[in-house]
């Protein structure tokens, strides 16, 4: 019973998510609107993408912009590979045979789309990580060019930059949830992890972190190539809600989205994230409705185009002028708190120079 | 302690370190063996935090070499030099700040290949060991200057290290921090099984803490050997003082010196 509650103690934060994520998701499934469901599936499967995110860019300190090309290579790798093999021809002609003849199951085909994100990020990432933090952000976004490019001219196997149709939809609002709690829990577990650890001692000061005999290449190499697992795993879950995308939608308007949320949230802490996904979410279909509304409703002279992107955008560079940590900047909400000063201490000090 | 041959020493071979054209080291030898206190000591500039540098391999000497218990280090990568056994703290203090001074700690014990559990409780026996168990959840970025050194010597010593070099630990103490430093600093070679190397500019605390001393000036040795025969060394006094105070000197030369 006490081990219980020390373990209920030590993971407060993460329970207290992965309990109003499932709140959240089992209310918009009774709730029985579709649009809400569509709207919540979406954010769980951003909440999956930020966390992927956070799990590299917020222990290491690094910013990365090629995310979103890792869930473009998820999404295309689980299409091609769950897709029906008569879809697939009328899709795509030219495919190749070993690719054309087979089709896997959803789950194994959403792994091999992770592993397959996974193994990319591990080939081209590992230079990315001996560069210093500002050169690796801008070699990051040379990387997701490159991603995008041969996404959209590998004709054989994407149909080139025009829509890939007949993508099987088997991700609903719960699944989507479900895979969005487990990854809530990986995001928490890997914080704390030895390696999380060590990650976060390297962005804190990456002298003393060598000085203690971390390899902080390596360390930030296996982070980063987790991390695109799971943004892998994300544009998995994404294509077979979606079920017809093309290139351009992993690129930088979804770039743009996602970083938003993480930043907006905190990209230090898990329930940062968590929370910048809420926030913007909620916001971004707010302005949406707004906007709908006012072009509907004819009461404008004129129609109002890209309002929501732009308030985004401004909101997202007073956020950083304001408060640059995001919304949960250090401590993780709900856990108990860091102390700052001691109690005991300033006493304790006192009582020293008294003496 | 071991006999005098099987204690693991550390080794700097005749290190020279150009930087394009400044020569910062010329020629350098040291030796620190376990379980003594070696002060390196010198004016400003005179290399010895790139002395420092080289052993940890931050900085891959020109010339010469690093040895540890017969290992070459030099050239090898700073994390590859710690894992030989080499740990430090840094002239202005390096702690991990978001994290709590248990976790700064407990990190060192992991990195030297302790399970985390081993580690934690190794983290606890340090803290209590050097008077900061009560800060152990703090927030490593909220606390007091002193506080910091002895953290990142807690730190520092927690990788199990067989040398331990502390670039300036009293820097920015007042006199009172720096007696308890001093006290605490004394017992490290024996509880530890390590040598220590200080580098400080309060003679007073090296003098009475060092077994040895080593004497840079522009890169280059100088003198070493005891305390008292450092203090009466003409050449140092000279480095220190100037050509008045070498003048002094000069008129009861000594010649303790032994390179």
């Amino acid at each position: 019973m006490n081990h219980l509650h020390g373990i209920v103690r030590s993971n407060r934060s993460m329970l207290l998510f992965l309990g109003l994520f499932a709140l959240i998701a089992v209310a918009t499934q009774l709730s029985g609107v579709p649009l809400m469901q569509r709207i919540v599936t979406v954010m769980m499967i951003n909440l999956i993408l930020v966390l992927g995110l956070q799990v590299f860019m917020g222990n290491s300190g690094f910013l990365s912009f090629v995310h979103i090309g890792f869930m473009g290579i998820g999404a295309y790798t689980s299409a091609l590979l769950a897709m029906p093999v008569r879809a697939k021809s009328a899709a795509l002609p030219t495919l190749y045979p070993f690719l054309a003849d087979i089709q896997l199951p959803f789950l194994p085909a959403v792994l091999l789309a992770a592993l397959v994100a996974a193994l990319v990020a591990a080939i081209f990432g590992y230079p990315l990580m001996r560069l210093s933090e500002s050169a690796a952000a801008i070699a990051s976004f040379a990387m997701l060019v490159i991603i995008h490019v041969v996404l959209s001219q590998w004709s054989a196997v994407t149909n080139g930059p025009r829509t890939l149709f007949g993508v099987l939809r088997y991700t609903d609002l719960m699944t989507a949830a479900m895979w969005a709690l487990v990854i809530i829990a990986v995001a928490y577990l890997f914080k704390r992890s030895t390696l999380g650890l060590k990650l976060r001692a390297s962005r804190d000061n990456i002298h003393a972190a060598y000085s203690l005999g971390i390899n902080v290449v390596v360390v930030r190499w296996i982070a980063f190539v987790i991390s695109a697992a799971i943004c892998g795993l994300a544009g998995a879950l994404w294509a077979h809600f979606i079920t017809s995308f093309a290139p351009g939608a992993f690129y930088l308007a979804q770039t743009f989205v996602v970083l938003t949320m993480l930043i907006v949230g905190g990209p230090r802490t898990v329930s940062g994230a968590v929370v910048g996904v809420l926030a913007v979410t909620a916001v971004h279909e707010g302005l949406r409705h707004v906007e709908n509304t006012l072009n509907t409703s004819g009461s404008l002279p004129f129609q109002v185009v890209g309002l929501t992107e732009v308030l985004l955008a401004a909101a997202l560079i007073v956020m950083l002028a304001v408060r640059p940590g995001g919304l949960i900047q250090s401590g993780e909400a709900g856990s108990p708190k860091a102390r700052t000063v001691p109690p005991q201490q300033s006493a304790h000090v006192a009582a020293e120079e008294a003496s | 302690m071991t006999g005098g041959e099987r204690r693991s020493t550390l080794a700097v071979e005749s290190v020279t370190m150009r930087f394009g054209g400044l020569r910062a080291l010329h020629e350098v030898d040291l030796q620190l063996h376990a379980g003594e206190i070696l002060g390196l000591i010198g004016p400003n500039g005179s290399g010895k935090t790139t002395l420092v540098n080289v052993i940890t391999g931050i900085l891959a000497p020109t010339e010469g070499r690093v040895i540890v218990n017969g290992t070459v280090i030099s050239g090898r990568p700073p994390h590859r030099v710690a894992r030989a056994g080499v740990a430090r703290t840094f002239q202005s203090v390096r702690l991990f700040t978001t994290l709590s001074v248990r976790e700064n700690i407990e990190l060192a014990a992991v990195s030297a290949g302790l399970g985390r559990r081993a580690a934690r409780s190794s983290a606890d026996d340090l803290m209590e060991r050097f008077g900061i168990r009560h800060l152990a959840e703090a927030a490593s970025g909220s606390l007091a200057y002193g506080q910091e050194r002895i953290v990142e010597i807690a730190r520092a010593l927690a990788t199990g290290c067989s040398f331990l070099l502390l670039d300036e630990p009293a820097a920015g103490l007042n006199d009172q921090e720096s007696e308890a430093l001093l006290e605490r600093l004394k017992g490290i070679p024996d509880e530890f099984d390590c040598g220590m190397l200080i580098i400080d500019h309060d003679m007073d605390l090296i003098m009475r803490l060092c077994h040895r001393l080593h004497v840079l000036n522009q890169g280059q040795t100088i003198a070493s050997g005891t305390a008292d025969q450092i203090r009466r060394n003409p050449v140092v006094i000279e480095a220190y003082l100037g050509s008045q105070g070498a003048a002094e000197a000069a008129a009861a030369p000594t010649t303790d010196e032994e390179v």
